[in-house]
């Protein structure tokens, strides 16, 4: 089932990404160009200026669109008339919520790419790939005697754990907002700041916790020590973030199993 | 063979405002049941109560002996009073999606019905005039060869030749130990279908007997003893 349902949210959700993505590459191909624009006469690099400067705005929305869509599609499937058929199919609400997910990191990643194609598509003309220092940056980070392996591991892992809670704590925002009788998405959006102020609070406080008693440990600069301490530092807040998103995905779970009320 | 539905006290509330109350109702498998009364009297809250849209306050509900949840939705097939389909989908993507997640759902009975009822699956649902996209959502629903059909206002925004086929298909697809829930204002249309009515006031079960045992004790017509029930 949950296959099933990934199948169909992915459709609703590329029909309208897809578009958006291959257009900011082709895009990010013509500002190539455009970034030349004191080759150009004036009129056209006018143009060119505020080509470049729209640009840039539709990169920032680009980045953040994976959100959007997916949160607009949450919530017409779950909470207006749509959800009429989302809740009467016999699947489980966790199967519902999880697929919704795996849709969002999916495009994030897709996102991700679209990004790693665009930037240099974007600096083509400005910049010989064959001068940047690949490989001596590499050789340097190799020279000191540490194992990045475990900070490279628990990075990437912090880094998809904050991506699903940070889709989920829209998900949980929608889900509280459909608790009140009226004025139910302006509550959404107000549920959405409390989730997100208390969690960066929580994390704050832990970490900040930590961090006490390490600052010298900064000081030194001695490699090892200071990946000691980060390898801790974002052990926990990966362990922060199962918890907040444990707790975000039950409290959602609940709020559609026992407390759905449709209009 | 047990009861498809049976409500023991059942009872739901929203803060204050009482939407059903102390509801004790059995139906038997095999019959077209009409469930009748006035907008707000709660006949929407049982039916969603029915389909797991919503939990009771007290008391007890049970399709085919199980309370509302994935295994009464597989042997439930919902009909909404409202446009329940998203909008860029076309007719016949949601009879794949529908045959997916529903394995009752017959597929060839769905393309029959459609050329019957002339429309062309290949439209996109937005589309659609509201009353093809009522014909659909109908379709979708009597096509499941499902335990028990609810049908909120199946034919209130339908021509009157379309209403009288749909009144048919119902009769047709009646599988033998299913059966059809219709709550509706339109009571002389579909008093001839049914075998029992409910009548529901005040989130109360005011009457459930037999259409026959109604016109032979009352000497009227179910529309007749609507308007007297519920002479405003």
């Amino acid at each position: 089932m949950l296959g099933k349902l990934f199948k169909y949210d992915m459709k609703a959700v590329s029909r309208i990404l897809l578009p958006i993505s291959i257009f900011v590459i082709v895009y990010s191909f013509i500002a190539g160009f455009l970034l030349n624009f004191e080759d150009y006469p004036t009129p056209v690099r006018i143009v060119a200026v505020l080509a470049l400067v729209a640009y840039f705005l539709l990169l920032v929305a680009y980045a953040m669109s994976g959100y959007f869509v997916i949160a607009h599609n949450f919530y017409k499937t779950m909470v207006t008339d749509q959800g009429y058929l989302t809740h009467t199919l016999p699947v489980k609400i966790s199967s519902i919520i999880f697929s919704k997910l795996l849709v969002a990191f999916l495009w994030s990643v897709i996102i991700v790419i679209v990004f790693c194609i665009s930037i240099p598509l974007l600096i083509f003309l400005q910049v010989d790939f064959r001068e940047i220092p690949i490989r001596e940056m590499i050789e340097f980070l190799g020279s000191f005697d540490v194992s990045y392996t475990y900070t490279v591991i628990i990075f990437i892992l912090l880094m998809i754990g904050s991506l699903f809670v940070s889709q989920l704590m829209i998900f949980a925002a929608i889900a509280l907002g459909q608790l009140l009788q009226k004025h139910k998405l302006l509550f959404s959006i107000i549920f959405y700041f409390g989730l997100s102020t208390a969690i960066q609070t929580i994390y704050s406080v832990i970490l900040g916790i930590l961090s006490i008693g390490q600052i010298d440990v900064l000081e030194t600069e001695y490699l090892p020590d200071v990946l000691s301490f980060y390898n801790i530092y974002l052990t926990a807040a990966f362990f922060i973030n199962a918890l907040v998103f444990a707790g975000l995905f039950f409290c959602t779970k609940y709020i559609f199993e026992k407390k759905l009320n449709l209009e | 063979m047990e009861n498809i539905l049976e409500c023991r006290n059942l009872a739901k509330k929203y803060g204050h405002f009482v939407a059903l109350s102390d509801v004790n109702l059995t139906l038997q498998r095999g019959k077209i049941v009409g469930l009748l009364g006035p907008n707000g009297c709660g006949k929407t809250t049982l039916i969603k109560l029915i389909n797991g849209l919503l939990e009771p306050s007290s008391g007890e509900l049970k399709v085919a002996g199980n309370i509302p949840g994935m295994e009464t939705k597989k042997i439930v097939s919902y009909l909404p009073d409202r446009t329940y389909l998203n909008n860029w989908m076309k007719i016949k993507d949601f009879y794949q999606y529908f045959a997916e997640f529903y394995s009752d759902f017959d597929i060839a009975k769905a393309y029959d019905m459609t050329s019957r009822l002339q429309i062309n699956p290949n439209n996109k649902l937005k589309t659609l005039s509201k009353g093809t996209k009522e014909k659909v959502q109908l379709i979708l629903v009597m096509s499941r060869k499902a335990d028990l059909y609810c049908l909120d206002e199946p034919i209130g925004g339908v021509d009157p030749a379309s209403r009288d086929y749909i009144l048919d298909t119902i009769i047709k697809n009646y599988n033998e130990n299913g059966t059809v829930l219709i709550s509706t204002h339109l009571i002389q249309d579909i008093e001839n279908i049914l075998d029992e009515v409910v009548f529901i006031q005040s989130g109360m079960v005011k009457l459930h007997a037999s259409v026959d045992d109604v016109r032979i004790k009352e000497g009227k017509s179910i529309d007749a003893l609507f308007r007297e029930v519920y002479r405003c």
